[in-house]
């Protein structure tokens, strides 16, 4: 599934455009390899990242624009194949989120500032207990090719 | 033969595609059901198929799907070489429906029900009985190696009587209503002794209305037949409301007080429950077929087969179910046993390494696909693992009480609700709740 060019209702900004952001913003952080649109299994990863070395982290990052429970629970799935797990949204939408449920996740939230391009930490991820070696492994692999 | 206090569960073969998975289990089941158009496409294959259910002793009848020429003619079409014509297995329907149907198909239009006068019912009526009973014969009659076993050619176990769709509340639902009536009415009289089976095809939203219902009911009981079938056209179980429930419950407690036996044509764990009320049995597919909507889905990707989840009778994607296990307390395979599904596919797929669970949900990007399909070995472990998992549900439902299923079910939600919101298994509960009750 591409990234949506959709523009929610009343808004000027598509997933599409928190992509790049959020990509920059990963590479800022040391994750040397990354990919969109990761497929797992009738998922799709909107952006998905490793870090070099031998025991690469790896970063799972669910983009959406309003829907955030839902974006919640794709990134919670993500955790079975990712270290880290992150929503990102427009910065103001990012920001009014009840963090509650992300803390109890160890689900981080990003700001994405669509004007700036700026991505913000609003809460950092917790290093996942319910990731599978037998995804993560696989995943580090093909990135790693 | 169907088993006594269980719901008769019928497998309808959607395709000999299929055919694998109905040969294997339908043993466990009351019988098999196929559509009239796949034994005019397959007329050889669905035969010699039809003759091993029988020989088996089960209960076997061919679906006329009358319904799909009062629809629009299109979902019945396909693109052939003169140009777009009806495709070829309804067009042999067509002919062997009968004049009404013939004259109605060479116009290039749907019936409708001023098509309809009393001798035309009751011509429609022997034509739709005539095929059911005989055109497995007919078969064997026109085949050189096959002639002289034609008296041994088995017949269906019951014929249904023709139906349309009943397009509730919208214009001219009312002469469908009527057009149905009369045929079920007309077909009791039709010369024959195989057991005559009614169909009440309808929207669903009848169900907001309980008045409205019951008088239907009562209209069709009183023509009299043995056996009713519903088909609440794109009913999903799990979506139901809580009114539409109570209705469709008191409209099976309707049949069972009339000592009639009422079917859900395409049903699942609900249906199995309303046994507790008196409906007899119901049909699905084999992966999964629950619910059907009269309106044909037409060129969509095939749809990937998910895991039938048992605690919560739902299909769901099995990495909703993996993420959701150690929430669940299940840390190895035999919690996983205990907890959500013992079946044989089960044990032989997880092996004892829950890691094996993805098996239910593999992946595979085909040439010339941009977006990954789920294996053919993923699809069929998901659909034995289903027709297995339905005959414990059935077991299970008729071992039980009403009252035990419902605490069942309450308790089952009460766990699920509690499991946190970031878990998609923790918002596919509610369903629980609705059902429990209907007991």
């Amino acid at each position: 599934m591409r990234l949506s060019k959709k523009k929610s209702k009343g808004r000027n900004v598509a997933e599409c455009d928190l992509c790049r952001p959020v990509r920059r913003f990963l590479s800022g952080e040391g994750y040397s390899r990354i990919v969109e649109e990761l497929q797992f299994f009738d998922r799709s990863i909107d952006v998905y990242g490793l870090t070099s070395g031998e025991e690469g982290k790896t970063v799972a990052v669910e983009l959406k624009l309003t829907k955030w429970q839902k974006a919640l629970q794709q990134a919670a799935l993500y955790q079975l194949c990712s270290d880290y797990a992150y929503v990102a949204m427009p910065k103001k939408m990012a920001h009014s989120l009840e963090r509650k449920s992300f803390r109890e996740a160890g689900i981080g939230i990003l700001a994405v500032d669509t004007v700036s391009k700026v991505v913000e930490v609003v809460l950092p991820a917790i290093l996942s207990e319910q990731t599978k070696g037998h995804y993560i492994g696989f995943y580090k692999e093909m990135l790693r090719r | 033969m169907p088993d006594s206090g269980r719901s008769e569960v019928y497998l309808r073969l959607g395709s000999h595609s299929e055919k694998q998975y109905v040969l294997k289990t339908f043993p466990l089941f009351s019988g098999v059901i196929v559509g009239a158009n796949l034994l005019e496409s397959t007329p050889n294959a669905t035969v010699s198929f039809a003759i091993r259910v029988i020989g088996k002793d089960k209960l076997f009848a061919i679906d006329p799907i009358t319904y799909t020429f009062g629809m629009d003619l299109e979902y019945i079409k396909s693109e052939t070489k003169g140009g777009k014509g009806l495709k070829r297995s309804f067009a042999k329907l067509a002919t062997e429906f009968g004049s009404l149907v013939e004259h109605a198909v060479k116009k290039d239009r749907p019936l409708s029900p001023n098509d309809f006068d009393e001798a035309g019912i009751a011509e429609f009526c022997e034509s739709i009985y005539s095929y059911q009973a005989e055109r497995m014969r007919t078969f064997f009659t026109s085949d050189a190696q096959l002639q002289q076993f034609t008296a041994e050619c088995p017949g269906p176990s019951f014929v249904f009587a023709p139906y349309f769709f009943i397009p509730y509340r919208t214009s001219g639902w009312r002469k469908w209503y009527e057009l149905n009536l009369a045929l079920a009415s007309a077909f009791v009289e039709t010369d024959g002794k195989i057991e005559k089976h009614g169909v009440i095809c309808i929207d669903q939203s009848v169900l907001e209305d309980e008045g409205d219902f019951l008088e239907i009911c009562g209209q069709f009981l009183e023509a009299d037949l043995p056996a009713y079938w519903l088909w609440f056209s794109a009913l999903t179980e799990e979506k139901i409301s809580e009114t539409r429930l109570q209705t469709l419950a008191n409209g099976v407690s309707l049949f069972a007080a009339a000592e009639r036996r009422l079917y859900n044509l395409h049903g699942g764990y609900l249906s199995a429950l309303l046994s507790k009320r008196g409906l007899t049995g119901f049909s699905h597919g084999v992966g999964y077929g629950e619910g059907k909507d009269v309106v044909p889905v037409i060129g969509v990707i095939v749809p990937t087969v998910n895991y039938h989840y048992p605690p919560l009778h739902i299909r769901t994607s099995i990495i909703d179910v993996e993420r959701a296990l150690s929430d669940l307390e299940i840390s190895d395979a035999d919690d996983f046993h205990k907890k959500v599904c013992d079946c044989t596919v089960c044990k032989r797929v997880i092996a004892g390494d829950l890691k094996n669970l993805r098996q239910f949900g593999e992946f595979v990007l085909k040439i010339g696909n941009q977006r990954e399909s789920q294996t053919p070995d993923s699809a069929k472990k998901c659909r034995f693992h289903f027709l297995l998992a339905r005959r414990k549900e059935i077991d299970h439902v008729a071992d039980l009480t009403p009252a035990q299923l419902k605490q069942e079910l309450r308790e089952v939600a009460r766990e699920y609700a509690a499991l946190p919101g970031y878990l998609i298994l923790a918002s596919r509960w509610k369903h629980l709740r609705t059902w429990s009750k209907a007991l």
